[in-house]
């Protein structure tokens, strides 16, 4: 009964047109979606067909992590890769695949242990998985050792402790950082330095640029991280998508221009739009 | 100066030491802390994922409510562990694998394109006082530092990028020094633990 008085009390949810729920900037939102999507599909075509399309630039870092392997490979020692917690339905999770399948394929071909730390039990099979094929192409599927691809817990410190223990004892000689890090992003990147480990870091996690930017050799920020991937993977998916986002970045950039100049005339039409 | 007698400020204190001995070297009281830590959250989450999660939903859905469909999900999440099994059935953890991946994409995509749009609106400021026309600039200098593939041969948007990245620096700067007084305060509060609560220093 206590139910039914309930739903009966509740306000109807509103919407816009009928079908957009009424938040801020559902109806553009959308539009701007539509139109990446548009243009997304567009740009993985023509990556596919071999057309020409924007070429993305140099991005400093990238060809540190074949250097980075390299010096492990000459000094016998491993290499570890964790993206603290990626979970399967993070964006960031698909840029780091990218990642870890070019380095897993430089271990592989230059025979150097690769160690992954996990803390989403579901990444970690993905990682395994990923890994694996590196060694399978490159001709090597007996090298590849399953327990170096580990779990270890999914409390943040928890997996921090582990991968600090880690790294002290098995003292890779490269370290690599990649993904969205909270709080043990300074932990980790201190640990790798203890044990002189060349780190390259690669993150979206504005809070935690700082710390990789002081602590590791190497630091890939914010919209590199996700460029470097496509640029890692040679992929006409990911290439296409980060060709087609930054596109839609030139857009918004331009929009900022129009917005601001339209503000400073009292003219709020824009600005209004984009939250409609 | 009086030294806790209470058992509990003792396990936490010497925890606390045994984890700061890291920054001496890893040593086997550094690694009885990591090892418990670890063990006792796992053993913590599966006693959690057990009583919370699979014996209730097998009892309320299934069992009561006859939503079989459940068992469907149930199956699907045991063909993850065929990629234990020796042999040709590995193939069949993958099939989860794809579906995760599949409706993680799809998650994103049904929410990410709406909430940039509020800082987007908020970066329309007027230019009408010091502060907006500062910010106004400075965000389109490290906006430009982004570009990765429009201009690449401009000089504006060369000189530009180089002038945001100099902006993003002194930011991520002013972020380093916020966040280390944070640890720096986090790092107080165990020190006063240790010498206040466990030897029972009196401070401050």
């Amino acid at each position: 009964m206590s139910d039914l008085l309930l739903f009966l009390a509740a306000e109807a949810p509103k919407y816009k047109w009928g079908i957009f729920r009424d938040v801020k900037g559902c109806v553009f939102g959308f539009l701007v979606g539509i139109a990446l999507f548009v243009l997304t599909y567009i740009m993985i075509q023509r990556a596919r067909a071999g057309l020409k399309i924007p070429e993305i630039r140099h991005i400093p870092g990238l060809e540190a992590f074949e250097e980075a392997v390299g010096r492990a490979t000459e000094m016998g020692r491993p290499v570890h890769i964790t993206d603290y917690y990626e979970y399967m339905g993070d964006y960031d999770t698909f840029a780091f695949w990218s990642y870890l399948s070019h380095v897993a394929k430089l271990c592989a071909s230059y025979d150097t242990r690769i160690i992954n730390t996990n803390s989403d039990y579901l990444t970690m099979v993905v990682n395994e998985e990923i890994i694996r094929q590196a060694y399978l192409e490159a001709g090597r599927p007996d090298a590849f050792n399953r327990d170096d691809v580990r779990f270890l817990s999914d409390w943040q410190f928890g997996y921090t402790m582990g991968v600090a223990g880690i790294v002290a004892r098995e003292k890779p000689a490269a370290q690599f950082l990649i993904g969205y890090f909270y709080a043990e992003a300074l932990i980790i990147a201190e640990s790798g330095n203890l044990v002189g480990a060349v780190q390259v870091a690669a993150t979206s996690a504005t809070a935690q640029m700082p710390f990789f930017v002081a602590a590791c050799d190497y630091t890939l920020i914010g919209e590199e991280y996700y460029a470097g991937a496509a640029l890692l993977s040679k992929e006409p998916v990911i290439y296409g998508s980060v060709v087609a986002e930054d596109l839609m970045r030139v857009a918004f950039y331009a929009l900022i221009i129009a917005g601001a100049i339209l503000a400073t005339l009292k003219v709020d039409a824009l600005r209004n739009a984009v939250l409609f | 100066m009086h030294v806790s007698t209470d058992p509990q400020v003792w396990v936490m204190a010497l925890c606390t030491l045994a984890v700061y001995s890291y920054l001496y070297k890893e040593n086997p009281f550094w690694r009885l802390a990591e090892y418990s830590l670890v063990a006792l959250y796992t053993s913590y989450q599966v006693a959690n994922l057990w009583n919370n999660y699979l014996i209730p939903r097998t009892k309320t859905y299934i069992i009561e409510r006859h939503q079989y469909y459940y068992i469907v999900f149930g199956l699907l999440g045991l063909l993850y562990y065929f990629r234990y099994l020796p042999g040709k059935l590995q193939w069949l953890a993958r099939y989860p694998i794809a579906l995760e991946v599949g409706w993680g994409l799809g998650a994103v995509i049904a929410v990410s394109p709406r909430s940039p749009m509020q800082q987007l609106a908020d970066s329309m400021r007027p230019l009408t006082n010091v502060n907006d026309v500062i910010f106004f600039l400075l965000l389109l200098t490290a906006f430009m530092y982004f570009f990765f593939t429009v201009g690449k041969r401009s000089p504006v948007v060369s000189v530009g990028g180089k002038v945001g990245r100099l902006v993003l620096m002194v930011a991520l700067g002013t972020a380093f020094g916020n966040t280390i007084q944070g640890r720096i305060s986090l790092f107080l509060q165990r020190l006063s633990f240790l010498l206040s609560n466990w030897l029972g220093i009196p401070i401050g």
